[in-house]
């Protein structure tokens, strides 16, 4: 190693003034003889400032896009923490309850046939491949084992277990949940099977929570014959899982059972217990529903119409453990909301997938056929004073646009920075949102599709994402609270969970 | 920007003030841009480093603990985002004349280099462009450690903070990097004389 090698290393320090004061006096009196240590040092020194000096400006829109980066992380951690309020134990235990119900519904039995027609599948594949394994202990097991059904609670899940069949035997089409079905509404004429009697009904929009409430569902269900033929029967048919109404023991975890089209194809008493519910539990919209029941009943095309329920976690969890099932017959009554009949919403299933899947999220699917409901809820969403017509217009499609920016207020504290996220977000992370709501507007029996809002819930934002006639999608934030969409929904819900209770007396019967 | 401005700032934005970040986000985009800018060798890869680079240091921010500066903590994230990135990438192997050795070091292309004297770079005019070539030729953890020294201007003591190094690896690795962007560049000159194994001393070597 020659003189100026060793010295080499210390020049570079040198140039980025790093040298201990022994090292520059000793590389000092080397330089003073050296000129290639010399040229070094300056060519270092060189390529210091050029690089130094060889910067850019920051391209234009890059601060902007950091920022907006920035901000969709702290919204999507946000949501995170939120998520993660669920205490471990209670998901546990809804876990828990999820598999029970499961393993319920497969000792039911399940028959493809009953619910095939009318079940509509959207869903994960996942949750395909789930239900396909569940699906096998099913089939195992004969329909109706009576053992299975020693509590009422179970008996309910019974009738949901039927009208799961479809995606239990194994059926391409699962719902997302896996558990949910639908049942379509069928000919009035009711040539199909009973199930169809019930189902024709359903005027308002089917849509199930689990009924939150411990209490037996059997009460509610007074079964009258009579009322079978009765119109009114807003609920139709929809599957729902829960077997949850575990009274004692479980806790609180109620999954919803709706109202299965009791295919029970046989026993008189279900059907009367079915609908019933129904009666009992919006009399205010016996009255609406009719109306609307004719035509849509009139229209065979309502068979198309499924209204799928999925079951998501955060609505699990929610359902109060308290809360008591003959509360929420009082309570509907006197909603006008009761004139609709609600969709299913199973939970169970949820948590069932929640054990598998922490993560995924299963959009709950409602559709709505009142308009009134219709009119209701884009005004929470958008803005009470928005004029809403009926049916003619796409609904949301062009008013909620405006109407958030000025209503805003009204909202959460997080208005103010849910606004400006909102601009920069094209498109919603659904991944991580607490729950999604897949609402259909149905009118005169067709569904268009052009009618449908997605509804995601982040912590205490609401957004809801619009399809626009170009097949693109609008993201806009919804003005109400998530209280608010809550009591909404639990509007719907409770409308359900009469039906919900039927099921029991049905079931009893059949076992 | 003082070491307390900045972790008042840490510490809003960890209880949820999302837009006290941005403060931090003017006071060094700039340079984060431009290392990212150096690492990648285009403009889009480099805004998009930058943008994955703060949105990483967002999101792991409880985990700043203020016992250096941020600067230091941050461009060990950009860093590594350049890194992974041009690991991922892939699209220009780097032609290795060296052997690495067992410390990680190439020490062969130094053997060579060192009868290359930069001396004859002093003839020439350096310019940005062949300087950014030679930047560009540089193994990503060479150009990594001389672009925080010269863009950063972080002292030796910080970079090996940054980068979890040895101070006097540190050293060493920039004294390298800058031969080795000495030894480019002669070469870039279109001589043909002085090849990488060349062994010829300036004529005014002594």
């Amino acid at each position: 190693m020659t003189e100026c090698e060793r010295y080499q290393e210390l020049i570079s320090s040198m140039a980025d003034e790093e040298l201990s004061k022994d090292e520059r006096l000793a590389l000092s009196a080397h330089m003073e003889h050296c000129s290639q240590c010399n040229a070094m040092y300056a060519v270092f020194s060189q390529l210091s400032e050029i690089i130094g000096q060889d910067t850019e400006t920051l391209p234009e829109g890059l601060h902007e896009n950091i920022m907006a980066g920035v901000r969709r992380t702290a919204l999507i951690n946000k949501n995170r923490r939120v998520r993660r309020t669920i205490p471990k134990p209670v998901r546990n235990v809804l876990a828990a309850a999820a598999c029970v119900a499961v393993v319920l519904l497969a000792a039911r039995g399940i028959s493809p046939a009953d619910m095939s027609e009318t079940s509509v599948i959207r869903g994960a594949d996942a949750q395909a491949v789930q239900n396909d394994a569940y699906a096998a202990p099913a089939s195992a097991a004969p329909a109706g084992l009576p053992e299975s059904a020693p509590q009422p609670a179970l008996e309910t899940a019974a009738p949901a277990a039927e009208t799961a069949a479809p995606g239990m035997s194994g059926n391409t089409q699962n719902a997302g949940s896996g558990f949910s079905v639908n049942t379509p509404v069928p000919t009035p004429a009711a040539t199909q099977t009973p199930q169809d009697e019930y189902s024709g009904a359903g005027p308002g929009a089917v849509y199930t929570q689990p009924p939150r409430s411990t209490a037996p569902p059997v009460r509610t269900a007074a079964p009258e014959p009579v009322q079978t033929q009765t119109p009114v029967v807003t609920a139709p048919p929809t599957a729902t899982f829960g077997s949850g109404q575990v009274q004692s023991g479980a806790p609180a975890v109620v999954p919803s059972s709706q109202t299965p089209a009791v295919s029970d194809a046989g026993t008189p008493d279900s059907r009367p217990a079915a609908q019933t519910p129904a009666v009992s539990n919006a009399p205010a919209a016996a009255p609406a529903a009719p109306s609307d029941k004719s035509e849509s009943g009139s229209d065979k095309d309502l068979a198309e119409d499924n209204t799928v329920f999925r079951g998501f976690r955060s609505f699990f969890s929610r359902a109060p453990m308290t809360a008591a099932a003959p509360q929420s017959d009082e309570t509907e009554a006197n909603e006008a909301l009761a004139a609709e009949s609600a969709a299913v919403a199973e939970q169970a299933a949820d948590s069932a997938v929640q054990s598998a899947r922490s993560e995924e999220l299963v959009p709950v699917s409602i559709e709505i056929d009142s308009e009134d409901i219709r009119c209701e809820l884009l005004k929470l969403l958008f803005g009470a004073d928005v004029q809403y017509s009926q049916g003619d217009v796409p609904v949301p499609t062009p008013v909620p646009t405006a109407k958030p920016a000025e209503e805003k207020p009204v909202t959460t504290p997080a208005a103010g920075d849910k606004q400006q996220d909102k601009a920069e977000l094209e498109k919603l992370p659904e991944e991580t949102a607490d729950r999604i709501y897949e609402i259909s507007f149905i009118r005169s029996g067709e569904s268009d599709p052009h009618e449908s809002i997605k509804i995601c819930v982040y912590g205490e934002d609401i957004y809801c994402v619009i399809p626009l006639q170009d097949g693109g999608e609008k993201v806009v934030p919804a003005v109400c609270s998530v209280d608010e969409l809550d009591a909404f929904m639990d509007g719907l819900q409770q409308e359900e969970s009469t039906p919900e209770s039927t099921p029991a007396p049905s079931a009893e019967h059949a076992a | 920007m003082t070491r307390e401005q900045e972790a008042a700032i840490v510490r809003k934005v960890l209880k949820g003030d999302t837009n006290a970040f941005e403060t931090l986000v003017l006071e060094y985009e700039k340079n984060v841009y431009n290392i990212a800018l150096r690492m990648t060798g285009n403009s889009e890869d480099a805004s998009d480093m930058t943008q994955e680079a703060f949105i990483k240091a967002f999101n792991s921010l409880q985990s700043f603990r203020g016992d250096s500066k941020f600067s230091v903590w941050l461009y060990r994230i950009v860093s590594n985002v350049c890194l992974d990135f041009l690991r991922s990438r892939n699209r220009r192997p780097t032609v290795s004349l060296s052997v690495e050795d067992d410390d990680g070091e190439d020490t062969q292309l130094d053997v060579a280099d060192e009868s290359q004297s930069p001396e004859l770079l002093l003839d020439r005019k350096l310019t940005r462009e062949s300087v950014r070539r030679g930047l560009d030729s540089l193994p990503p953890d060479y150009r990594q450690i001389l672009l925080l020294r010269e863009i950063q201007g972080f002292s030796y003591e910080e970079i090996s903070k940054a980068l979890h190094l040895e101070v006097g690896t540190v050293k060493s690795r920039i004294f390298r990097a800058r031969k080795r962007l000495c030894s480019f560049l002669i070469n870039d000159g279109n001589i043909p004389e002085f090849s990488s194994s060349g062994k010829m001393k300036g004529g005014e070597s002594q």
